[in-house]
């Protein structure tokens, strides 16, 4: 079924609408969550919730890409019960990506004292506008899906190699860009 | 470095939705070696689209012929449902289904009389006290705890349970056990509860859902409660439908509700019958569907096949009096003391953009419901507290646009001529969405938020033709809440940071903007709806339930905050077994209900 006529079951309050999103963006969901969570009955606890918040959204959201929309769900699920369970298990690879992350934060001196969060978010797409197709293909699947490296090197037939050293210098582009524009995190 | 590394990776959420698309894992590509396999997939492939073909593919686009019916006194009604049947898309796989399946329609509203006697009223001698923070003075809203002076009412998860307001000396002076819901209900049902002005009557409200089906069903009740140790059953209706929500009004209860069509098609429902698409409302005549005038169509599109019901009901005898449902579909209502708003969502294609529109339509209910007017505005409200009603202008407040291009706007609505007099488009920064509304007289906070970072607007409406606004600075945490908090100050209740922590926050318009006062914050999960916390104006406290899940077993507080004038201070914080539903401050004394128990405790406030 197609992505419009999922968001018409939303509108018209039809059950068959999370039955079609489970059908169609099911493994999707659940793959982002587990990138982030290593837990196949957490990711699943979070792709429900990820139905139950998109049944609650629709109406009056109507989004024009269900797919990003319920991602972006299920991502920011993810990372808060990620978050929240952290002093009780961390999943290593999710803590690698933070850390791989933490190289692009600003300089704070550098950085002017007030930050806003439109801005932040203006940055980020601008930047990534700023970048080549293949580079911001792979740094957003390893920061925005949690992707593993190996994952990411087999879908665009690259080496592990090439996508650690595009990853690297997409980050010191990203920090340079975000001190540029004097943004603080 | 932790927490802002973690705010960057929830900070790349923004990332337009072109780009997470674009990046989305696709799977491997099939290597060489598999290409025999991938003919024999690809052959495979093209039966099942062509069998799929022969399933999904539209038998007939075109909109069912439904002039027959022109003479019938439904037509209208008929030509708006026939509507939406077109985007039903009848196809072979739809009547296969409807072969497996039956029609249900649910719109039955019966009444049961009680088979026991009742007592009859006697003279409780109570005074009732007000313990719900209604939106609209003197229009009361349903609530767990209602209270008089000598009793506390509670409606646990099942049952009614009244106790003795006694400070130290409080007990469980009566209870009665619910037994008229559905058995086969399942979990997570709504509730709520009244006390009627005398004292005498309860009326409790139930939604359920039941396991075997999709149907909703709302069951309401009332309890003569004149002997709290002999509490007894007056009468009960079941209405079919989801609860939308209810108010008391001069002993009328005004009960809402929704009723989905969705599984509905035109082979389904007979235009002939109008029982199969109409409302019914049980009077003491007898049940009869809603007449043509006590439908309400809206001007624009009809996107879902659903009726918000309105019914008119004797808080005593729960008789009906009245009904009128609108073709539509709404998540909430605003109720005045003579109108009730319901905006209408519809979707609004043009060449340029794509958009969620409002046709909020006000309906009378003081001398018999009737349909005063409506307007259209951009965008959807976020609850009951986005719209309101002040020296005939209806102030309202939405967030326009879908996704990273969404905003906030204010409307003013003059209700004489139902036209816009006035609007503040788009005050927010781009990506906002409305998280809360309060209007305050002459005032207005709104709060927006994209996830976690928000500013708070002031708005001065004393001339709604010059509108101005103020704003603040971005906090963290956004507030789920917006309450006024007296003399000028406003509250906030929500959350802070991506922990989903508690943020209470007190807030005032000064020169120069909105100034945050003072705030209180602690990582415990805490409720997001606004009638789970205790605000007392007059007493300047605030009240919540919260919980701890990282300690083993997981802990339940209730804390208690006193706003002193500069900051907010923790008066107490109780450790209980459970979630506490509602607490009432009295004389001193904090009364905790959960379901498991009951607690009194001595609270001083300095």
């Amino acid at each position: 079924m197609e992505d419009g006529r999922i968001v018409e079951l939303y509108w018209e309050r039809d059950e068959q609408a999370i039955a079609e999103t489970q059908t169609r963006y099911g493994m999707y969901c659940h793959r982002i969550a587990y990138n982030v969570l290593h837990s196949d009955e957490d990711a699943e606890e979070c792709v429900n919730d990820t139905y139950v918040r998109a049944w609650n959204s629709m109406p009056p959201q109507r989004p024009s890409r269900l797919a990003a929309f319920l991602g972006r769900i299920t991502r920011n699920l993810a990372l808060d019960r990620y978050l929240f369970d952290r002093a009780q298990k961390r999943a290593r690879s999710t803590e690698l990506i933070l850390d791989e992350l933490e190289e692009c934060i600003p300089d704070p001196v550098t950085a002017p004292p007030l930050a806003e969060e439109i801005a932040l978010r203006d940055a980020i797409n601008a930047f990534l506008a700023s970048l080549p197709q293949k580079n911001r293909m792979v740094f957003l699947r390893r920061y925005w899906y949690l992707s593993p490296i190996k994952e990411i090197a087999a879908d665009y037939e690259i080496t592990e190699s090439n996508v650690k050293v595009m990853l690297h210098r997409t980050r010191q582009s990203f920090k340079a860009y975000l001190e540029k524009e004097g943004i603080e995190i | 470095m932790k927490q802002k590394r973690e705010k960057l990776m929830h900070a790349l959420s923004y990332a337009d939705d072109e780009y997470i698309t674009e990046a989305a894992p696709r799977g491997k590509k099939p290597k060489r070696k598999f290409v025999k396999w991938t003919i024999l997939a690809a052959a495979l492939g093209c039966l099942l689209v062509a069998f799929n073909l022969w399933l999904f593919v539209p038998l007939d686009p075109m909109l069912p012929d439904v002039s027959m019916y022109a003479d019938s006194p439904y037509y209208e009604v008929i030509q708006k449902i026939n509507t939406t049947f077109s985007r039903g898309e009848e196809n072979n796989f739809k009547r296969y289904l409807r072969k497996t399946d039956f029609f249900r329609f649910f719109f039955g509203l019966f009444q049961e009389k009680n088979d026991s006697e009742s007592l009859g009223p006697t003279a409780t001698g109570q005074i009732y006290q007000e313990t719900t923070d209604n939106q609209v003075q003197g229009i009361i809203e349903g609530d767990l705890v209602k209270r008089s002076d000598r009793y506390a009412y509670h409606l646990a998860s099942n049952s009614l349970r009244i106790y003795s307001i006694e400070q130290e000396n409080s007990a469980l002076v009566g209870e009665y056990t619910v037994v008229d819901r559905p058995q086969n209900r399942r979990f997570g049902s709504e509730r709520c509860m009244y006390l009627s002005e005398d004292c005498k009557t309860v009326t409790l409200i139930f939604s359920d859902r039941f396991t075997d089906s999709s149907e909703n069903r709302v069951t309401v009740i009332s309890l003569d409660v004149s002997d709290p140790q002999n509490i007894v059953k007056k009468n009960v209706i079941s209405v079919a439908g989801e609860y939308l929500t209810s108010r008391v009004i001069d002993g009328s209860l005004l009960l809402l509700t929704t009723a989905f069509l969705s599984d509905l098609g035109s082979s389904t429902v007979d235009f002939a019958d109008e029982s199969t698409f109409v409302p019914q409302i049980t009077t003491k005549e007898g049940t009869e569907c809603l007449a043509p005038e006590q439908i309400i169509l809206p001007q624009t599109v009809l996107y879902a096949n659903s009726y918000v019901t309105a019914f008119c009901l004797d808080e005593e005898t729960l008789e009906a009096k009245d009904a009128i449902a609108v073709l539509t579909l709404v998540a909430d209502v605003y109720i005045t003391d003579d109108c009730i708003y319901v905006p209408h969502y519809f979707y609004k294609n043009t060449a340029t953009s794509d958009y969620t529109m409002n046709e909020i339509i006000a309906i009378s209910y003081k001398n018999g419901f009737e349909k005063l007017g409506s307007v259209c505005v951009k965008g959807y409200v976020n609850n009951q507290y986005s719209m309101d009603e002040y020296d005939g202008v209806l102030r309202v407040v939405t967030t326009v646009g879908d996704g990273t291009e969404s905003n906030a706007s204010l409307y003013c609505i003059d209700l004489q001529t139902w036209e816009i007099v006035s609007s503040v488009k788009k005050f927010a920064p781009k990506g906002e969405s409305v998280r809360s509304v309060r209007f305050d007289g002459d005032a207005a906070y709104v709060c927006t938020a994209i996830e976690v970072t928000d500013p708070v607007f002031f708005f001065d409406l004393s001339d709604v033709k010059h509108i101005t606004y103020k704003k603040s600075a971005m906090h963290d945490g956004f507030s789920h809440s917006l309450v006024s908090f007296g003399d000028g100050y406003c509250l906030g209740i929500g959350l802070e940071t991506v922990l989903k922590s508690i943020k209470i926050e007190i807030y005032k318009e000064n020169d120069s903007g909105v100034e945050s006062v003072c705030k209180y914050d602690k990582d415990v999960y805490c409720s997001s709806d606004y009638k789970d916390y205790l605000v007392d104006r007059e007493k300047r406290i605030i009240g919540f339930s919260s919980y701890n899940a990282l300690v083993a077993p997981i802990v339940s507080y209730y804390t208690l905050l006193w706003f002193d004038g500069e900051n907010l201070q923790v008066i107490t914080e109780i450790v209980n077994d459970g979630q506490t539903d509602r607490a009432v401050y009295i004389d001193g004394y904090l009364y905790l209900f959960g379901e498991n128990f009951f607690k009194v405790e001595k609270v001083t406030i300095p």
